[in-house]
């Protein structure tokens, strides 16, 4: 006998935290969840610009269309009570590990075009901003060998590009397709490099780290989990870039760390609300600062660089020394720090 | 003969040489979509099987609808498949 959606009682199709629903029924709780995040924990104000940072896969995709359809008007036609004005920023340049393309900038773009947002690259950016482009080049992705250094160096680099995409543009708030299992993922990295410290930050749905002065990154989709934005996006039939699995590194202690949390959940499906429950138990700190290389918060774990004492480096950037050469990782060092000023 | 469609996404279409949509017909009247996942991983794959089947189960962080339903709605691997399905799968382990 086919099951039911437990709102409607129609057939339920997507089996779900909290019963299964048929397709309408959880789309709109996806939707119900992104707005009650966006409103309940004060991410943005009627009226306020908002950026979002969007690479063209699933996660990001599915946070333009949750938004556009979230200030569209009701689907029961009554008035949205969320107004925003959006831009959507893509940093189209590559780093070795996120290949931006062609299919990428035309899945943001017919999907921004949908709900009349914006779309700013970050190659066009650089174009007139010839600092900033040098600043990027000089990045010396050839030098880093380990595999888990390039995926954490790409992040870091991206989301400083986002920041300044952001300041530039007046956003003071972006928001990213970080989701339940991506941020659980993020909270294990960090306690296994030795960032600890940063949790509170990670779990947090708001920037509370103020860790690019200008921009606040937030993360709308915390309590969406992976699976269910990807239903979301199938469901919808929203297009986006998947990576070519034959190409992606399978023994980075990112992906391994994912691996990790799709076998617990199998046997454990509480585990992803089970880590952001407890870590958001974590006290967060009151007096903190920040690591000059990746912008993490930082407390008597950080260590200042004795050849230049204005600079602290977290645990993970502090082993990430120990790995990469010091020509190497003194460029990414100031190339990093030119971008945080050229931000503010 | 039954025929049936295998769509694949989120990546794993790149196991399948790019091909999204396979349409394949077994001998047998009756099968159990284990047989069908066996099949796959024996013809479909060429290599990296591990980004598909653990064993014999299918990997975790791939989601499976079967005509666009969530396969736990359906009997998971015990499901009987019937003539014209569409079977589909997705990966959930990368960044999105």
């Amino acid at each position: 006998m086919a099951s039911l959606c437990t709102k409607c009682q129609q057939r339920a199709t997507v089996y779900d935290v909290g019963g299964s629903k048929c397709d309408y029924c959880f789309q709109q709780a996806i939707i119900h969840n992104l707005k009650t995040t966006v409103s309940r924990k004060g991410l943005a104000r009627f009226g306020d610009s908002v950026g979002l940072a969007a690479s063209g896969g699933y996660a990001s995709q599915a946070l333009i269309d949750l938004l556009g359809r979230s200030l569209s008007e009701r689907e029961d036609g009554k008035t949205t009570r969320m107004k925003l004005q959006v831009t959507v920023f893509h940093v189209d340049c590559e780093t070795p590990l996120l290949q931006s393309s062609e299919k990428s900038r035309k899945v943001i773009e017919q999907l921004a075009a949908k709900y009349s947002f914006r779309v700013c690259y970050a190659s066009e950016y650089m174009s007139s901003h010839q600092s900033l482009k040098e600043t990027w080049e000089r990045l010396a992705w050839s030098d880093v060998s380990d595999i888990s250094d390039l995926e954490e160096l790409s992040r870091i680099a991206v989301y400083r590009m986002i920041a300044i995409l952001a300041s530039s543009h007046g956003c003071k708030i972006v928001f990213d397709g970080l989701n339940a299992n991506s941020i659980c993922r993020n909270i294990l990295t960090n306690i296994s490099s030795g960032n600890g410290f940063a949790i509170p930050f990670e779990v947090s749905p708001i920037d509370i780290s103020g860790r690019f002065s200008q921009v606040s990154i937030h993360h709308p989709q915390r309590d969406i989990t992976d699976r269910q934005l990807m239903r979301y996006i199938w469901i919808r039939k929203v297009d986006f870039v998947a990576p070519n699995l034959l190409l992606q590194p399978v023994s980075s202690v990112e992906s391994l760390t994912v691996s990790f949390l799709k076998e617990l959940e199998v046997e454990h499906r509480s585990t992803i609300p089970n880590i952001l429950r407890t870590s958001s138990k974590m006290e967060v700190p009151l007096q903190f600062s920040y690591c000059s290389f990746c912008r993490v918060p930082v407390g008597s774990n950080g260590k200042l660089l004795s050849t230049c004492p204005d600079i602290r480096l977290c645990k993970a950037c502090q082993y990430r020394q120990e790995r990469m050469s010091s020509n190497a990782f003194q460029l990414f060092l100031s190339s990093f720090m030119t971008m945080d000023q050229l931000s503010q | 003969m039954l025929r049936i469609e295998l769509e694949f996404g989120g990546g794993l279409e790149s196991l399948t040489g790019g091909n999204k949509v396979v349409p394949v017909e077994f001998s047998e009247e009756q099968l159990t979509l284990d047989r069908v996942i066996d099949y796959i991983r024996t013809n479909l794959i060429k290599e990296k099987h591990e980004y598909f089947v653990q064993g014999e189960y299918v990997r975790p962080g791939i989601l499976v609808l079967i005509n666009d339903v969530d396969w736990e709605l359906e009997g998971k691997t015990r499901y009987v498949v019937q003539q014209g399905d569409r079977i589909t799968f997705i990966s959930t382990l990368h960044g999105g």
